[in-house]
């Protein structure tokens, strides 16, 4: 009897912390699990393998009229907008009963925005100079698609209005505030945030060039200035 | 003296500021910002004034936000598209860079307009460059295959099938004038025979000037085909 007591005594305080560090172990797994999950919602890794299905892919197979698209191109940087690193789409829907623009502006061939001072600002002024023009009548344009990449190749963000909005816009009908409200939108987040990491790299390489430009006596009067 | 000292060492500091000041990428963040708070992705703390994001934004961020329009959705994943239109696009080009090699190389330029076709299997375009590309190894069958899938992609729709003479015209002109020019002679008989039905099918969807202009060329094309026949 009294050997059955000895033995049960230690294994439940051995038991105890084994439960504690055992549900620690899931608790940190969980956390982990979390972050992860987390993490792959950010970079979109179920749209990237195919699991959520890609509506453009449904709704955008039909082949591209060029020659529609190359004359709204050329009357578009005719009304101001830059010709550099620009690629226009007219993409009929699948019934083919109306076409969407694609407007395809990538920094890293060389598109700039023009910078020139107006009320709608440079991407309002865009989505105006690609929608309102005549030579978009006929094609059965619905819709604007505007996709910037940055310098680094990336797709910052996708744009959408539909042409009815931007030219009430283009006609003052519309102010910047409701316009905007109208448009529809989707943001590439982590390339958000690498861009910016890369801007700041880049500042901070280009003020230690300009450091090291310095003269020793310069550099310790600077940084006395800066105190 | 002093402060010019100071200005001279102050001055590069300030090129490096405006230099960086307003890039393009500022003017999409603002857009972007100014759209997130009119959407409520975003909101401006009354407090501390910080612009904070909701809910709203996490889902647009991960990108499980809707519009309830499936056409709009479609035009929200516009990069999608144009990543493949131009990649198919380049795959053509190179197609043809391999065709107009001497000698030409073609099972490479066919292993490309494959991979182009099946990356837009209802594009009709990249069935009409497969074709003329057969046709230019001579195999007629093969082309007459791709020319009948292109059109069958159309599914009747007049202004899809203008476009699509419009381009096999012009495609299978280009290959007329290349054959011409290789054999200092004239074309193969299978191109003038595609390119005079091709020119038929666009002057029957067309009407006016374009019309009587077709019409002489039409001429001009059965006098060819008529000769390269007669000289087979």
């Amino acid at each position: 009897m009294s050997d059955v007591a000895i033995t049960a005594d230690p294994p439940k305080k051995k038991g105890f912390f084994r439960r504690l560090l055992k549900w620690c172990f899931w608790l940190f797994i969980l956390f982990i699990l979390l972050i992860a999950i987390v993490a792959a919602l950010i970079f979109r890794v179920p749209h990237k393998l195919g699991l959520i299905p890609n509506v453009a892919k449904k709704h955008m197979v039909l082949t591209p009229d060029r020659e529609g698209a190359r004359r709204i191109l050329k009357a578009a940087i005719k009304r101001g907008m830059p010709a550099k690193g620009v690629n226009l789409y007219v993409i009929p829907y699948k019934k083919g009963d109306a076409s969407i623009i694609l407007l395809h502006l990538d920094a890293s061939e060389g598109f700039k925005f023009n910078a020139k001072k107006s009320k709608r600002g440079p991407i309002g002024d865009t989505f105006v100079q690609v929608a309102s023009g005549s030579e978009v009548q006929g094609l059965g344009i619905e819709r604007v698609s505007m996709v910037y990449f940055s310098k680094y190749g990336k797709d910052l963000m996708t744009m959408s209005a539909s042409r009815s909005d931007i030219l009430q816009y283009a006609n003052g009908k519309l102010t910047k505030k409701t316009f905007m409200e109208k448009v529809d939108g989707d943001i590439n987040l982590p390339a958000m945030i690498d861009e910016q990491i890369q801007t700041l790299k880049k500042y901070s390489k280009t003020k230690d060039e300009t450091l090291n430009k310095l003269s020793t006596k310069e550099r310790k009067a600077l940084k006395g200035l800066l105190k | 003296m002093k402060k010019l000292r100071l200005f001279s060492l102050i001055l590069p500091f300030v090129f490096v500021l405006t230099a960086c000041d307003k890039e393009d990428t500022d003017f999409v963040m603002d857009f972007a910002n100014d759209w997130m708070i009119e959407k409520g992705m975003m909101y401006k703390d009354k407090k501390t004034g910080e612009v904070k994001p909701t809910i709203k934004a996490g889902l647009v961020a991960t990108g499980w936000a809707t519009s309830g329009d499936p056409k709009v959705d479609a035009a929200l994943q516009a990069g999608y598209v144009i990543k493949g239109v131009k990649e198919s696009d380049e795959l053509v080009d190179k197609a043809q860079e391999d065709m107009a090699k001497k000698p030409p190389d073609s099972s490479k330029a066919l292993e490309k307009l494959d991979k182009a076709v099946s990356n837009r299997p209802n594009d009709w375009y990249y069935k009409n460059s497969r074709g003329t590309t057969y046709l230019q190894m001579g195999n007629v069958t093969a082309a007459e295959s791709d020319f009948k899938a292109g059109e069958d992609n159309c599914q009747g729709n007049s202004r899809c099938l203008l476009a699509l003479y419009r381009d096999r015209t012009s495609q299978l002109t280009d290959l007329k004038d290349q054959q011409t020019a290789n054999n200092q002679n004239a074309a193969d008989c299978s191109t003038y025979t595609h390119l005079l039905a091709s020119k038929r099918k666009l002057r029957g969807m067309t009407t006016g000037s374009i019309q009587k202009a077709h019409t002489a060329e039409i001429r001009q094309l059965m006098s060819n085909q008529a000769s390269c026949k007669k000289g087979k």
